[in-house]
This record gives C-alpha cells, sequence and structure tokens, in this order.
C-alpha cells in the first residue's frame, strides 16, 4: 500500500526560480538539510517540520504562507 | 544519494555478503560433519573482522564521494527514516529471536537427548549462531528500509 502524499502543496522550485535559480543543493545548505530532501519536498513527497519551514521562508525572506499552502 | 543512504546501501552490501557467507559455510560443515565450536568461533570472528573493515571501507567511500556538509548536515527527513527503519529493525530482531526460541523449545521436547556428551559447547554453539542470525536480519533490514524509504518518500 502507497501511503498518499501530505495534503500540503509548496512553491519552493517557484521562489528558487525567482531568487536567481538558487540550487536545490545551496537551499539545502541554506536551512541545513541534504538536496535530497528538498527534492521530496519540491515533489510533494515530504512535509518539512514547521521549524524547518519556517527557515525555507526566511531564506527567501516571504511569509511561510506564501512558500506553503493547505490543500485538505 | 545522500551521505547516510550510501552508508546505508555499503551496509546491506557488507551484510549480505558476510553473513551470506557466513551462514552458508557454516551449513556446509555441518552437512559435511566437520562443524566444531572452535572453527564455528574462528569461522565467527574472521566474519566480524572482514565486516568491520567492510563498514570502514564503506564510510570512507561514502564520505570520499561527498562533501564535508553532507556528512555533518543532521536531516529531519533522515532522522524520520532512520527512526522508522529501527522500529521495524526490533520488531524483526524480536520476531527472529522468538521465532527461533520457539522452534528450539519444540525441538528440545522432541529430542530430549540433545544434551549429549558435550551439552554446553552444542547448546552455546545453537545459541550463539541463532542471536548472530537475529542480529544480522534485523540489522539487514534496519539498512534495507533505510535505502528503500529514502529513495521513495520522506
Amino acid at each position: 500500500m502507497v501511503k498518499a502524499p501530505p495534503p500540503i502543496r509548496n512553491r519552493i522550485r517557484e521562489l528558487r526560480f525567482h531568487a536567481g535559480e538558487m540550487t536545490q543543493a545551496d537551499l539545502a545548505a541554506r536551512i541545513g538539510m541534504t538536496r535530497q530532501t528538498i527534492v521530496a519536498m519540491e515533489q510533494g513527497k515530504y512535509s518539512p517540520s514547521l521549524e524547518a519551514a519556517f527557515r525555507i521562508a526566511a531564506v527567501f525572506d516571504v511569509d511561510i504562507g506564501e512558500v506553503f499552502q493547505w490543500d485538505g | 544519494m545522500s551521505f547516510k543512504e550510501k552508508l546505508s546501501g555499503f551496509a546491506l552490501g557488507n551484510i549480505v555478503l558476510v553473513w551470506g557467507f557466513y551462514f552458508t559455510r557454516l551449513a556446509q560443515l555441518s552437512a559435511e560433519g566437520t562443524l566444531t565450536a572452535d572453527r564455528s568461533l574462528w569461522l565467527l570472528i574472521g566474519c566480524i573482522v572482514v565486516l568491520l573493515i567492510g563498514y570502514i571501507i564503506g564510510a570512507i567511500a561514502a564520505a570520499r564521494s561527498g562533501t564535508q556538509a553532507d556528512i555533518l548536515v543532521r536531516d529531519e527527513r533522515e532522522q524520520a527514516i532512520a527512526l522508522k527503519a529501527s522500529n521495524a529493525a526490533f520488531m524483526v530482531l524480536g520476531a527472529v529471536l522468538g521465532g527461533l526460541s520457539g522452534f528450539a523449545y519444540v525441538y528440545s521436547v522432541k529430542h530430549p537427548d540433545l544434551l549429549g556428551a558435550e551439552p554446553l559447547s552444542t547448546a552455546a554453539l545453537v545459541a550463539i549462531n541463532g542471536v548472530v542470525l537475529a542480529l544480522a536480519v534485523a540489522e539487514a533490514v534496519r539498512h534495507l528500509i533505510s535505502v528503500v524509504l529514502s529513495r521513495r518518500i520522506g
């Protein structure tokens, strides 16, 4: 049985593009995670903790709601 | 692949090869009727040494293929995967040990003469290899789940 993906959308890919095509590795290094976790988040397969979500929002200097949206 | 994923991949291969060889050799010696406590012990020690060397080589290879930041990072998703894998491995460990205990009990009831001339050596040999088997299976499951979950989800 395959677990359903969490009902949370994110705009990380888009925000990276607007941040001068920031690489997944750069973002990962800035928030203290692995590139594989960024890939999993962008594919909607992993929802980060609240702390990590705030860190990601801080990197792009936006509100957390502009990065993650509840889709349930 | 992250550092921990590579490490788990190396460890899984190492465990399957070393313990696969160990139990195959043990079965061969037993079938030939040449299995003694000494031979089993030296085979076990040799396999543990090879396993440790394999772990060290795997860790060095995984470390050299990435940056220092990859090694030091404490990723929450990887920690969650490690926790899931450890939980599964613990269940497997309990199931294998429980299964072996049950088997040993039934076997000893059916074969009351099991404890023969050298009761302690025979019983210890069986018990040690049962524990080694349980640990090897549990560790293999832990690393397998780590690799599979790292590839699939968070």
